[in-house]
């Protein structure tokens, strides 16, 4: 197109468009050897460059290019040690491969300082909804832990009511109680409806022995995933011998969350094993339920801290995270699945988290 | 002395240039910052290795990380004999990105030793990327080194790793 123009509007352009930006070229031969250079070469600090010699052994950034295929090529802001950020652009021609480099140190800057604040931002924006996320589960977990006093109000002024020895302005309280805490619990279910997808995950949970969860399969998918880990500290896990493998260990509760609990567990017990310690798993039948333990070799638990450690602002010493939570979490799915959860020192060293969860009989016991 | 050239690849932010950095300067503390200043094209560094048998000179081209709007120019790959792909362990989508991103490299330049490098352990409580995830990653035959830029840990292996697999 070019061509068309006359002569001193050509020259003016291409002065515009190329010559602040300190043109250079090289050409290598058909074998990667330098051919001729050209322009601005000592601006991209390649001075004394050898013909009849490889290209690649000479221009750092040409190693592996030549020879070229039969398309062009080009890569933008180049930068290295003692070289402005340059555009190379290689192109093959009747000569050889030709390779032209042009200063774009400018562009380089302003589309950094572009990029840098679009990184900057989603970078934020993505902390931010992590956080969001931490602050939901947090306030479910709250949520549903009011709850749990409200049942026994509930139950106590049930029981007054049906007393006899109350004076009539007695049972006018009681009944106020009763529907007041009544409208409490309602009030406190439809909050924790709003966290649909959350409470999805606690509601559904199985109790039929065809599909509820084997604890003991569980136990060995969580152990053969942190094995590497354990590995990596120094440390063993290990079923406990005593276990039979032969007896069913099929318990209310849902495969996936159930592994997780696990998971979460066994993950605590690593975070507080000494190198060459063992975590060792237990489980234990107990008739119409299923004892889980998972014992470390650990310095334990404090008690004043002990009781703290299913609650939910309990994270630990180390302050944030998701350790807390973690526990938090084990113990909401736990009960919410009729077993309960807790932690004790153990008489020789070391700490035994443990849960109960039932078997999945026919009763609808602890379904809810 | 054999030359290889490799390329760091990975979404933006997750530590790719500090990763160089650590590694052809180790000693230079000062080169790690908290400042983040994203790279933009490419930003080749040299580094010798000692694999042990044999030395080896990298060209290390650690280029711009991958976003939503610009996929990684995997063009720059023309040459290389292999790649670190790096994920950041506190932004598990990351770990998609690197996924992703070795499909496209294996589409264009088929199988090349990789090594994913899976940085900022340091950063423990912040931990997203979950070990069944790597487990089958590892089970597929990918090669996994989690490194810490700031710590320093893994660093100098996750780039040892890769040009032992090079030379096999
Ligand atoms: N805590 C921690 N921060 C890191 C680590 N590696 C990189 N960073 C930080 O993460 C941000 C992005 O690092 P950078 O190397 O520029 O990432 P790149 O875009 O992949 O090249 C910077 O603020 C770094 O300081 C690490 O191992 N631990
Ligand atoms: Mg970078």
């Amino acid at each position: 197109m070019m061509d068309d123009f006359p002569a001193p509007v050509a020259e003016f352009l291409r002065r515009m468009a190329i010559d602040h930006r300190a043109p250079a070229y090289l050409l290598a031969s058909r074998e990667g050897d330098l051919l001729t250079t050209g322009g601005s070469l000592d601006h991209y600090g390649l001075n004394g460059l050898t013909a009849g010699a490889p290209v690649e052994d000479q221009v750092l950034f040409l190693f592996g290019e030549l020879p070229l295929g039969a398309e062009s090529r080009s890569i933008p802001f180049v930068q290295m040690d003692g070289m402005p950020a340059t555009d190379v652009h290689l192109f093959r021609g009747d000569e050889g491969d030709w390779i032209i480099l042009l200063d774009a140190s400018e562009s380089e800057r302003n589309q950094q300082s572009m990029q840098q604040i679009s990184y900057d931002r989603s970078l934020n924006y993505e902390r931010l909804e992590k956080e969001i996320r931490k602050k939901e589960i947090l306030l479910h977990c709250i949520v549903h832990d009011l709850a749990g006093p409200l049942m026994g109000i509930r139950g106590g002024f049930e029981l007054l009511s049906l007393t006899e020895t109350l004076s009539e302005q007695g049972r006018e309280l009681v009944q106020i109680g009763l529907r007041q805490s009544t409208r409490q619990e309602t009030l406190i279910r439809e909050i924790l409806q709003a966290f649909a997808s959350e409470i999805e995950q606690f509601e559904a949970f199985s109790i039929d022995p065809e599909t509820a969860p084997d604890a003991l399969a569980a136990a060995r998918e969580v152990i053969a995933v942190l094995l590497p880990a354990f590995e990596r500290h120094n440390a063993r896990i290990r079923l406990d011998p005593a276990l039979n493998t032969n007896a069913g260990w099929k318990v209310a509760g849902e495969k996936t969350r159930l592994e997780r609990i696990y998971s979460n567990l066994i993950e605590n017990a690593l975070r507080h094993s000494p190198a060459q310690s063992t975590v060792t798993v237990g489980l234990h039948d107990e008739g119409e339920q299923v004892l889980v333990t998972i014992d470390d070799e650990g310095p334990g638990v404090p008690p004043e801290a002990g009781a703290a450690l299913f609650q939910k602002f309990s994270q630990g010493k180390s302050g944030r995270g998701k350790i807390g939570l973690g526990l938090y979490f084990c113990r909401m799915t736990v009960e919410k699945w009729g077993g309960a959860i807790g932690q004790e020192n153990r008489a020789e060293g070391g700490s035994r988290f443990w849960f109960r969860l039932p078997r999945p009989e026919e009763t609808s016991e602890g379904a809810e | 002395m054999l030359r290889k050239k490799i390329c760091m690849l990975g979404a933006f932010a997750v530590g790719k240039t500090s990763l160089v950095a650590r590694f052809v300067r180790a000693h230079s503390t000062g080169a790690l910052t908290d400042k983040y200043h994203t790279t933009v094209g490419v930003k080749i560094d040299t580094k010798i290795v000692d694999t042990g048998d044999q030395s080896v000179s990298l060209a290390i081209w650690d280029m711009a990380g991958e976003d939503d709007f610009q996929k990684a120019r995997i063009s720059n790959l023309t040459g290389a004999g292999g790649y670190l792909l790096v994920a950041d362990g506190t932004r598990s989508k990351t770990l998609d990105t690197a996924r992703s991103i070795n499909e496209r490299v294996v589409q264009s330049f088929g199988a090349l030793p990789f090594v994913l490098v899976l940085n900022k352990t340091d950063l423990t409580e912040d931990w997203e990327i979950e070990e069944t995830a790597i487990r089958q990653l590892i089970d597929r035959g990918w090669r996994v080194i989690r490194s810490s830029a700031r710590s320093g840990a893994g660093v100098e292996e996750a780039f040892t790793l890769l040009t032992q697999l090079m030379l096999r």
